[in-house]
């Protein structure tokens, strides 16, 4: 349960996205513009801030900007465009994720609850790491590390890191792979999944054989988690 | 440079030739109307002096080349180089009229000089002979044609040097100007392709006309193309955010319309989200691709082979690159780096999705057989061990439900390779298996 604000101009959606969250317990508020979406995070003090990018008045990234200036409220960007160099302007100025439009409501939930345990877990938004072992991933500036060591990852192979490690512990299956990391829900081949988690074994210096983060689970999918002792 | 010389020559030859004759004509005119004027002279000398003074005064004058005078006196004697009366000689003295004959050695003028003052007796009457001989003619005219000749050969070598400085002012810039258009699309500037900074105009005004109309024409393109990225970024916002209302109103919509009608809803909406992402895809093709698409094939299969070389290993397979090409150098195709990539995972993938693990694989880069549409194209063939294609695949097929599909994708590859001026073939890989040919048209 907690405060969230959207702030989103389409009148379709933002009901939409109001309703399914309060399902979900969220107490939530929404607004159509910018300008009155920056005024009710000040007021509001809302625990997250989902931003789209298309704003009607002012552009999301100037919004982003200017509640930076005033807050360190969480904020997910939501955007149309998933290869928008404007998405990477969002994460380095301040940004905490984003998720990619069309969304579904159970995307879009289970960034809310990653960012607010990563936020809750560091007791403030100063965080914005993911934390499993030795292995530590920093979401908007998209870096991880490993022993303090920086990770040389592709942009493909760390959204795979780091969904995997949103979810360290949990079985995730290569479909789900492909429709959260890959946004292919409907085709796509596992083969670009396995491929991509053999480079980041790789990089992260293990062996299918001699796994220590990364775990196949023959025919269900892959796991992410500490190596015993770690 | 050849049709310059060409030119150059036919004009001299056409003002050269006439000039030589008129040279000719006059130098015969100029060396009649000299004898005309020695035959006065001697005249003059033959009426008052005698013949010892006219012997000194005559051999003064026969120095002259060309013209040689010479007094007949009436009692036979001859003072001069051309001793001898003939018939023209007697006939002059006794009419006293002069005449002027064409003779073996030249022109021969005789000028009777009656001494007798009115009674112009015969007896009385030397004959002047002057001979103005053809050699001296010749020579002059030797001379004459030599310097035109000269100054023939010296204007044909001007005209060539003219030519030649005149063709480079031109073919420096121009060449400048061309090095800068196969610039435009130029792979080498990062992974986007840029346009580069405006070409300074130099050379003469038709080629500066050139290069501001190449600047304007890549600055409009450039306009157009930053255009088109904002309507496309319209574009997937106003095509995404209704597919994000129906999908979330399908979320949200509750059991109510029943789980099968639901499920179908999905299926539905995944089908249109695939079609949007193809047109959305479809509308940054010149995004992706700049003004020309062009990829380094060399360095793009080199890059794929070692991507997938990862997944290999752990499976137990061998993937080698072939490159049969000679050189080490780029080989340029027509396509973006990003399609020809995405074209040649599919064929990766496919090997790794339809084949057994440890079954071998191999990428062969070579040259393509010219058959007209690719020049200088390249032939990329992804060959296998496997089991071999399935009967009856259809390239053209679009993979409705991706892998697996009977399409296995190749539409994708398919597009790429026609784009690029080429073609996909299935055929069988001496491998054993499968092998799929994408031939692209060379850049």
């Amino acid at each position: 349960m907690a405060q969230l604000l959207i702030v989103e101009d389409d009148a379709r959606i933002r009901p939409l996205v109001v309703r399914a969250l309060t399902e979900r317990g969220h107490a939530v508020r929404s607004e159509a513009t910018g300008m009155a979406g920056l005024n009710a995070a000040v007021e509001l003090r809302p625990d997250l801030l989902v931003l789209d990018l298309g704003l009607p008045d002012v552009d999301g990234t100037q919004v982003l900007s200017m509640l930076r200036a005033v807050s360190d409220v969480p904020v997910i960007v939501a955007t149309a465009r998933d290869d928008d160099p404007t998405l990477v302007r969002c994460l380095e100025g301040g940004a905490d994720d984003y998720v990619v439009k069309p969304y579904t409501v159970d995307q879009l939930a289970a960034r809310i609850t990653a960012v607010l345990r990563r936020v809750g877990r560091a007791g403030g938004a100063a965080s914005r790491e993911i934390v499993v072992g030795r292995l530590r991933i920093d979401v908007p500036a998209r870096q991880a590390r490993l022993d303090d060591e920086q990770l040389d990852l592709s942009p493909k192979e760390f959204d795979l890191l780091r969904h995997l490690a949103e979810r360290a512990g949990d079985v995730v299956t290569k479909r789900e792979l492909l429709t959260e990391v890959w946004q292919q829900a409907w085709g796509g081949s596992e083969k670009t999944v396995d491929v991509h988690l053999s480079w980041l074994r790789r990089k992260l210096g293990e062996t299918a054989a001699d796994p220590q983060y990364l775990h196949s689970v023959r025919g269900v999918g892959v796991r992410l988690s500490a190596p015993e002792g770690a | 440079m050849l049709t310059v010389a060409a030119a150059v020559s036919m004009v001299l030859l056409a003002m050269l030739v006439p000039v030589a004759i008129l040279m000719r004509d006059l130098a015969g005119e100029d060396l009649l109307a000299r004898a005309a004027l020695e035959v006065q002279a001697t005249e003059s000398v033959v009426a008052t002096g005698s013949k010892g003074s006219v012997g000194i005064y005559l051999e003064r004058v026969n120095d002259d080349r060309g013209i040689r005078t010479t007094v007949l006196y009436p009692d036979g004697d001859a003072v001069g180089p051309d001793p001898g009366e003939d018939r023209r000689v007697l006939q002059a003295r006794s009419t006293g009229l002069a005449r002027v004959d064409d003779v073996d050695a030249g022109t021969q003028i005789l000028v009777p000089v009656s001494l007798g003052a009115s009674t112009a007796s015969s007896a009385e009457t030397p004959v002047v002979r002057v001979l103005v001989t053809g050699p001296g003619l010749d020579r002059r005219l030797l001379a004459g044609w030599t310097v035109l000749l000269v100054l023939g050969l010296a204007l044909l070598a001007g005209a060539l040097v003219l030519a030649d400085r005149l063709g480079r002012s031109f073919t420096t810039p121009l060449g400048r100007l061309a090095d800068y258009a196969g610039r435009l699309g130029s792979p080498d500037e990062g992974d986007r392709p840029r346009l580069p900074a405006p070409v300074e105009p130099d050379g003469p005004p038709e080629v500066r006309e050139l290069a501001l109309t190449l600047n304007r024409l890549v600055e409009r393109i450039g306009t157009l193309l930053e255009r088109e990225r904002a309507t496309n970024a319209d574009v997937a916002h106003r095509l995404r955010t209704p597919m994000t209302a129906l999908r979330l109103r399908l979320e949200t919509a509750g059991a109510a319309p029943g789980d099968e009608e639901r499920a179908r809803l999905a299926e539905d909406l995944d089908q249109l989200q695939q079609v949007v992402d193809r047109i959305v895809a479809e509308a940054r093709r010149s995004e992706r691709e700049g003004i020309v698409a062009v990829a380094d094939a060399r360095a793009v299969v080199a890059e794929r082979v070692a991507f997938w070389s990862s997944l290999a290993d752990d499976e137990g397979r061998t993937l080698t690159f072939d490159d049969r090409l000679p050189g080490a150098g780029a080989v340029l195709v027509r396509a973006s780096a990003d399609d020809l990539a995405a074209a040649l995972d599919v064929l990766l993938d496919n090997v790794f999705s339809h084949t057994p693990t440890g079954v071998e694989a191999r990428v062969v880069l070579e040259g393509a057989p010219d058959d007209g549409g690719a020049r200088g194209g390249v032939a990329i063939s992804v060959e296998d061990a496997g089991p071999g294609l399935p009967d009856g695949v259809d390239v053209r097929a679009r993979g409705r439900s991706g892998a697996g599909s009977t399409g296995l994708g190749l539409a994708i590859a398919e597009r790429t390779a026609a784009e690029a001026g080429g073609e996909l073939v299935l055929d069988r890989s001496d491998l054993g298996g499968a092998l799929v040919r994408l031939r692209l048209g060379g850049a």
